[in-house]
């Protein structure tokens, strides 16, 4: 499923981060449909972070738009348009950020009290059935420091779901576990997709994610500052001619590694 | 956007009640129908309920949450409950968050302790803490002892480094403390001994005061507020960053390397800015005196001279040097005590402040009553 192609939940056009005359990115564009999973490409220190950021309202950036779920938000624009856009956006942090004088529970609850008005015994089973759906539902009594990096990244997974956005952001939701655990992300990120019809936007540079998850992506470069290439991975993968999308896609040790006789 | 309308129940005469229900099934419209219907099917108490579910447009969790929350709720009642008209995609999400959910609510935190119970615990923890203290006294004892080998010009480095951030960097404040001090007891002074004639002797109070008391521990408070809790959190966060770990595993003796520079830089430290606080007081004093309450300057000065003996300074720097020592060492303590959560830092760290600032004036009361027995 590639989702609702006339009708992008998120549009960017002209995106600069930074500064001026000193850019992160620039010239950035780019749309994604409603219920896929778009993944943002690239090398370590590429931006990719920080256009999530500049997305989910926590980084201002210097010109161009951004609508999200029909709120712009930017320059120009009031600072309630990003509080209205929040209710409607999820984020998974790359380290989970839970926060960790709390239960898993209460971590997930907090955004349900905060939020909502409804009644306490709703909440408990709100917070048990999204603590049930990322695997975690017997653990809610635990504290995060108690957990590991794939349990803490599930419960991430299960406060940002908390107030079902329209929008969930990953930020490298699988970097640094082992292939298992980060099958099960994935597993649990298409779910999300496909019975939630949630739009998943991700950050990462773990390939078997990428391949695993992604509808269509785009590619940034440190360099260039910008996107240099778009479409879906096997697309990338097969056709692009570009030297950096080949060096991320193969990975291949340098050929003076290589014993003689080896093929390389 | 909220739906207008969003329930309605149907109760035909004779007949069990079907609850319709419209537009979308969120969180914005399952709080006002839970509360409605549980007080309804609690006053009625029919047989059989029935929502029709038609008219709804979409659902997310909360309204899942609602439907399987009330089919528990009715089974618990003996009423009987179905769903009718589900619409494919409200059937198909419901049916994904049932296969998923466990319905037990486990993580939902129990009633907390009784008051003995937690007494009970606070005891243990703090008679455990106490016999770690002890413990880590005797290492950092050991380590000093052993320090005469073969680190000693290494470490002289760090206590140098730390002996500038700890003392020569606290000047400025503990002056500035210090000089207010005296001038508030010579303010405070003043006006007794007006009535008694004996104005002079404000030179004393005012150096007794600072030298024996208040500059020794208004640097314990500056130690203990800027120092201790720095050392806290300093090794409080290498230890949430595995750095302790770090250093164990390249075989650093971690009471050598990280506990005793700073230790002693703070038992140095104390008796150094003690002196430097003594200065300050008495000349806060000093000023006090001549240009708030005309004494003379010179007569001031004598009297200065006259009472400050070399005991009053030795007690005052005692005191200093033990107040550095214990804040020092609480201030490691804490820090190596954090646990693995970052917010154990924050944690100990205040630990730190408050358990420094308590045990120099615990030790400031020893010291005075050892003092009284020797006449000092």
């Amino acid at each position: 499923m590639n989702g609702d192609q006339d009708n992008p939940i998120i549009t960017v056009e002209n995106l600069m981060v930074g500064y001026t005359g000193n850019p992160v990115l620039e010239e950035v564009s780019f749309s994604v449909n409603r219920g896929e999973v778009f993944t943002v490409l690239g090398p370590s220190g590429c931006g990719k972070t920080t256009l999530l950021k500049a997305m989910t309202g926590l980084l201002p950036f210097v010109k161009g738009k951004i609508r999200i779920a029909g709120e712009d938000i930017g320059p120009g624009h009031r600072r309630d348009a990003v509080r209205r856009l929040r209710s409607r956006i999820g984020v998974l942090f790359q380290s989970g950020a839970l926060f960790g004088s709390l239960t898993l529970w209460d971590n997930v609850m907090l955004p349900l009290v905060e939020f909502t008005d409804l009644p306490p015994e709703l909440i408990a089973t709100v917070v048990q059935l999204k603590l049930d759906l990322v695997k975690l539902g017997k653990d809610g009594n635990r504290m995060p420091a108690e957990l590991s990096g794939g349990m803490k990244r599930r419960a991430g997974l299960a406060r940002a779901m908390a107030l079902d956005p329209q929008v969930l952001f990953c930020d490298e939701p699988t970097s640094g576990l082992d292939p298992p655990t980060a099958v099960e992300i994935d597993d649990l990120l298409l779910e999300l997709k496909s019975v939630l019809g949630v739009t998943v936007v991700l950050v990462a540079h773990e390939l078997s994610t990428v391949e695993n998850v992604s509808d269509r992506c785009i590619m940034l470069d440190g360099e260039a500052k910008t996107i240099i290439a778009r479409g879906t991975v096997e697309s990338l993968k097969r056709e692009s001619k570009d030297p950096r999308v080949q060096a991320f896609f193969n990975r291949k040790v340098s050929s003076k590694h290589l014993e003689v006789g080896q093929l390389p | 956007m909220m739906a207008q309308t969003f329930f309605n129940i149907e109760k035909a005469e004779g007949e069990e009640p079907v609850v319709h229900l419209y537009g979308r099934l969120d969180r914005d419209v399952v709080g006002p129908l839970w509360t409605t219907m549980v007080r309804s099917l609690e006053e009625e108490r029919p047989r059989q309920i029935v929502f029709d579910l038609e008219e709804v447009a979409g659902i997310d969790t909360a309204g899942a949450a609602l439907l399987q929350r009330m089919e528990t709720f009715c089974a618990n009642r003996g009423i009987a409950f179905f769903l009718k008209n589900v619409p494919y995609a409200v059937d198909e999400y419901f049916q994904y968050i049932r296969e998923h959910s466990s319905e037990t609510l486990y993580g939902q935190p129990g009633p907390s302790p009784d008051f003995i119970s937690r007494l009970g615990q606070w005891s243990v923890d703090k008679i455990s803490a106490m016999g770690a203290f002890v413990e880590f006294i005797g290492e950092v004892t050991w380590s000093s002892i052993s320090l005469f080998g073969r680190s000693a010009r290494s470490r002289l480095y760090e206590l140098w480094y730390h002996l500038e951030t700890v003392g020569a960097q606290a000047m400025s404040l503990v002056v500035a403390l210090s000089g207010l001090m005296g001038m508030v007891i010579a303010f405070q002074s003043a006006s007794s001994m007006k009535d008694f004639g004996i104005s002079i002797f404000l030179a004393d109070a005012v150096v007794i005061g600072v030298t024996r008391e208040m500059a020794p521990l208004m640097v314990g408070v500056v130690l203990a507020g800027r120092s201790g809790a720095a050392f806290a959190a300093e090794i409080g966060t290498m230890k949430i960053n595995e750095e302790l770990d770090a250093l164990a595993v390249m075989d650093f003796d971690l009471t050598t390397f990280l506990v005793l520079p700073r230790v002693l830089a703070l038992a140095l430290a104390g008796p150094l800015l003690t002196m430097l606080a003594n200065a300050a007081g008495i000349f806060g004093g000093f000023l006090t005196a001549v240009l708030f309450l005309n004494l003379p300057a010179f007569g001031f000065i004598k009297e200065v001279k006259f009472a400050l003996t070399p005991v009053q300074l030795y007690t005052g720097m005692i005191k200093g040097f033990s107040f550095g020592l214990l804040i020092g060492l609480i201030g490691c303590f804490c820090g190596l005590r954090t646990g693995v959560a970052p917010e154990n830092v924050a944690k100990q760290t205040t630990t730190s402040v408050v358990s420094g600032i308590f045990i120099i004036i615990l030790a400031d009361a020893f010291f005075s009553g050892i003092f009284n027995v020797y006449g000092w």
